[in-house]
C-alpha cells in the first residue's frame, strides 16, 4: 500500500468505528406477571372481608422495588397489577454519548381489583386488560380502550 | 461473531506462527498477514515494511474495538431481600408458631406491620427477583426484563401466634427471556 492510500483507509476506519456503537434498542420490562394467575374464585361479594381477601390473594405486590415498605394496605380497594414498560431508543452509549432519541411507554396490561365498602366487605371483583404499543412506531391513540369486566359484584 | 473471530487472531498478529494456523485470518487478512513478519517479506524497503506494519496494527486495533459492539449476550439478575423466604418458613404451623420464631427464621424484621381489628397484626416481608436477558448487536439490541416482587404476610393474633400466612408466587420460577415482542 502506498502512503497516499493512508488517508482513505483511516477515514474508512474512522467511519466504521463511529458507526459501530450506533444502534437501536427494544427494551421491555414486565413486572409481576404472576398476578395473572391469581384466582379470586373463593371471594364472595358481601361476605368476604378485607382480611379474607388478603388471606386468599396475599398483599398487592409493589410495582417497583423502590416502593417496598412505602405504602400501607388500602382499605377500600386492593389492586393487583402487572406493570409493563416498553422503550425504543437509538443510542451511542458505547461511546458514552447519551442521545435524546428515546421513546417509552408504561402501562398496566392486566389488573385485578377488589373493592370494599365502609364495613370492609367486598363489593366487587374486577379484571382489566389493556394492550400495549411500541412507540414511536405506534401511538397510544391507536390503542383500543381497556377491557374491564366484573368477575363478581356490580361495576357501579 | 465473525468479526470477533477475526479480531482475536488479529490481536495475536505478533505471534505469527499461531496466527498462520487460523484460516479465517489467512483468508480475510491475507494482505496484512505478511506485514506481521517483515523479516520474511520479499520486499526489502524499510519504509514500505513500516507502512504495512502500521496498517496491520490499525486493522487489528479497529477490529478489536469493533468486536465487542458486534455481538453479545446480556444476562443480569437482581434479587431483593430473602429470595428463599418460602423455604425458610416452610415449617411454620398456623396456631402454634410465634411471630418471633418467624422473624428468626427469615433473618430480619418485617418490612411493615399493620394493625388489624381485635388486636391482630399483619406482618409483611417483601422479597423478589429480577432477570434480564438480551441480545446486543451493532444495529439492534433486544432485551427483556422479568421481575417478580412478592409479599409474605402473616396474620398474628394478640398473643403473638401466627394465625395464617400467605406467600406470594410472582418471583417463583421467573423465566429468562430475551425476546421482547409478543405476549
Amino acid at each position: 500500500m502506498t502512503e497516499s492510500a493512508w488517508p482513505r483507509r483511516v477515514a474508512f476506519l474512522g467511519v466504521l468505528l463511529l458507526s459501530a456503537p450506533l444502534g437501536c434498542a427494544f427494551e421491555r420490562v414486565v413486572i409481576n406477571e404472576g398476578v395473572r394467575s391469581l384466582d379470586p374464585g373463593n371471594i364472595v361479594v358481601g361476605r368476604t372481608d378485607h382480611l379474607g381477601v388478603l388471606r386468599e390473594l396475599g398483599l398487592p405486590p409493589p410495582e417497583f422495588p423502590e416502593e417496598v415498605g412505602t405504602r400501607g394496605v388500602a382499605r377500600d380497594y386492593l389492586r393487583y397489577g402487572v406493570f409493563e414498560s416498553r422503550c425504543f431508543r437509538i443510542g451511542f452509549e458505547q461511546v458514552l454519548l447519551i442521545s435524546p432519541f428515546r421513546w417509552c411507554t408504561r402501562f398496566r396490561p392486566y389488573e385485578l381489583g377488589v373493592a370494599f365498602d365502609e364495613r370492609g366487605l367486598v363489593t366487587g371483583v374486577y379484571e382489566m386488560h389493556r394492550d400495549g404499543v411500541w412507540p414511536p412506531f405506534r401511538g397510544e391513540d391507536d390503542l383500543p380502550p381497556p377491557v374491564v369486566r366484573a368477575l363478581q359484584g356490580s361495576m357501579q | 461473531m465473525v468479526l470477533a473471530y477475526i479480531s482475536l487472531p488479529a490481536m495475536l498478529c505478533p505471534f505469527a506462527s499461531v496466527v498462520d494456523r487460523l484460516p479465517c485470518f489467512n483468508i480475510l487478512l491475507r494482505q496484512e498477514r505478511s506485514a506481521c513478519r517483515p523479516g520474511h517479506e520479499a520486499g526489502g524497503v524499510a519504509v514500505r515494511r513500516s507502512g504495512r506494519s502500521r496498517g496491520a496494527f490499525v486493522w487489528a486495533l479497529a477490529l478489536a474495538l469493533l468486536a465487542p459492539g458486534v455481538e453479545g449476550c446480556l444476562f443480569n439478575r437482581a434479587q431483593l431481600n430473602v429470595v428463599d423466604l418460602e423455604q425458610r418458613v416452610a415449617d411454620v404451623v398456623p396456631g402454634k408458631t410465634r411471630i418471633e420464631e418467624v422473624e428468626r427464621k427469615i433473618g430480619g424484621p418485617a418490612t411493615s406491620i399493620t394493625p388489624l381489628a381485635e388486636g391482630k397484626l399483619l406482618y409483611a416481608w417483601t422479597f423478589g427477583d429480577t432477570k434480564t436477558a438480551g441480545l446486543t448487536l451493532i444495529v439492534l439490541n433486544i432485551s427483556r426484563t422479568n421481575s417478580g416482587i412478592d409479599t409474605a404476610l402473616f396474620v398474628v393474633d394478640s398473643d403473638g401466634v401466627v394465625q395464617s400466612q400467605k406467600i406470594g408466587q410472582n418471583s417463583k420460577d421467573l423465566r429468562w427471556q430475551w425476546w421482547a415482542f409478543g405476549d
